[in-house]
């Protein structure tokens, strides 16, 4: 499978278990751009030996608040709370796609999120041109979070395959380990 | 034994998640937004029982913090709550004295488990 490809496949494997088992949430249409409406965005870079990035997230704030309190338990009691939840959404999707990157032999770091509000919302390409794809994931009553991934490699980077000890010794979500 | 935990993360989506978990089972609940905020905590009167702490934050990360305190020789159990499932990380967090690892989202039964457990310790 082309790199790219591999790359998107990976994250967007790492949505649905987010929201899981409370809410079904599924890939839906693959566009250019998110919708042009109100809504907030959080962004994400990450970067490695192998490849870097940005991961972003976008969604309306009524959607973002039903997903935000599928995950955190929480209702965001103001628009400051639901942009830091937003951004906390994207910090623990990155994670999941770090650990997937993890099992693929490849680490990345992560910065911090940024969060921005406003209409027709778009986001620049990085250095390297890159053709952009922004998912839909929808649950059953139609809330959308919309996602898109810029990454580019390392020069005759190639994913290797997984990396059994990796994945062995990398914790799950929601596990706890003590020492 | 006094049952106060010092929440350090830089969102305050996850002070509140962990704080409202913490606090609903009988615990204090002390916040601090990094880990040199964490420090000026530790350094005031209230004695502090537990750190639940995120890894990646500004000025002072979570493994930082560990090997900050465990240079001092006065650590609290810590506990990090993080994204972060590097084992080379782990392992650090472990070396400089960590008592475990959470990774997010984390089940709020489990966080109360581990505080009960790691305070009776």
């Amino acid at each position: 499978m082309e790199d790219t490809s591999l790359a998107e496949s990976l994250l967007l494997a790492a949505v649905p278990p987010l929201f899981a088992p409370t809410r079904d949430v599924v890939a839906g249409e693959r566009t250019y751009a998110p919708p042009t409406e109100d809504g907030l965005a959080a962004s994400i870079g990450f970067g490695g030996a192998d490849m870097n990035g940005a991961l972003t997230i976008f969604g309306v704030p009524a959607s973002l608040r039903v997903f935000a309190s599928v995950v955190f338990d929480l209702e965001a009691e103001d628009d400051a709370l639901l942009a830091d939840m937003v951004g906390e959404l994207a910090n623990m999707l990155l994670g999941r796609y770090r650990n997937a990157l993890l099992r693929e032999g490849v680490e990345v770091l992560s910065a911090t999120p940024v969060t921005t509000r406003g209409k027709d919302l778009r986001v620049g390409h990085g250095r390297r041109k890159a053709q952009r794809s922004w998912y839909a994931f929808r649950d059953e009553s139609g809330h959308a979070l919309w996602i898109t991934l810029d990454v580019a490699f390392r020069e005759g980077f190639v994913f290797g395959g997984p990396d059994q000890d990796a994945a062995s010794l990398a914790p799950q979500e929601d596990e706890l380990v003590l020492f | 034994m006094g049952r106060t935990v010092l929440v350090v993360d830089d969102s305050a989506t996850i002070r509140l998640q962990a704080g409202r978990a913490l606090s609903k089972a009988g615990f204090r609940v002390v916040e601090a937004v990094d880990g040199l905020d964490a420090l000026e905590k530790l350094a005031g009167t209230e004695e502090i029982a537990l750190i639940v702490c995120d890894v990646n934050m500004p000025r002072m990360n979570g493994v930082e913090l560990v090997e900050a305190l465990a240079a001092r020789g006065s650590m609290p159990p810590m506990v990090m709550l993080t994204t972060e499932g590097h084992p080379h990380l782990i392992q650090r967090a472990k070396a400089g004295g960590a008592r475990g690892w959470m990774i997010k989202p984390f089940k709020p039964e489990l966080l109360v488990a581990a505080a009960n457990k790691l305070i009776a310790a």
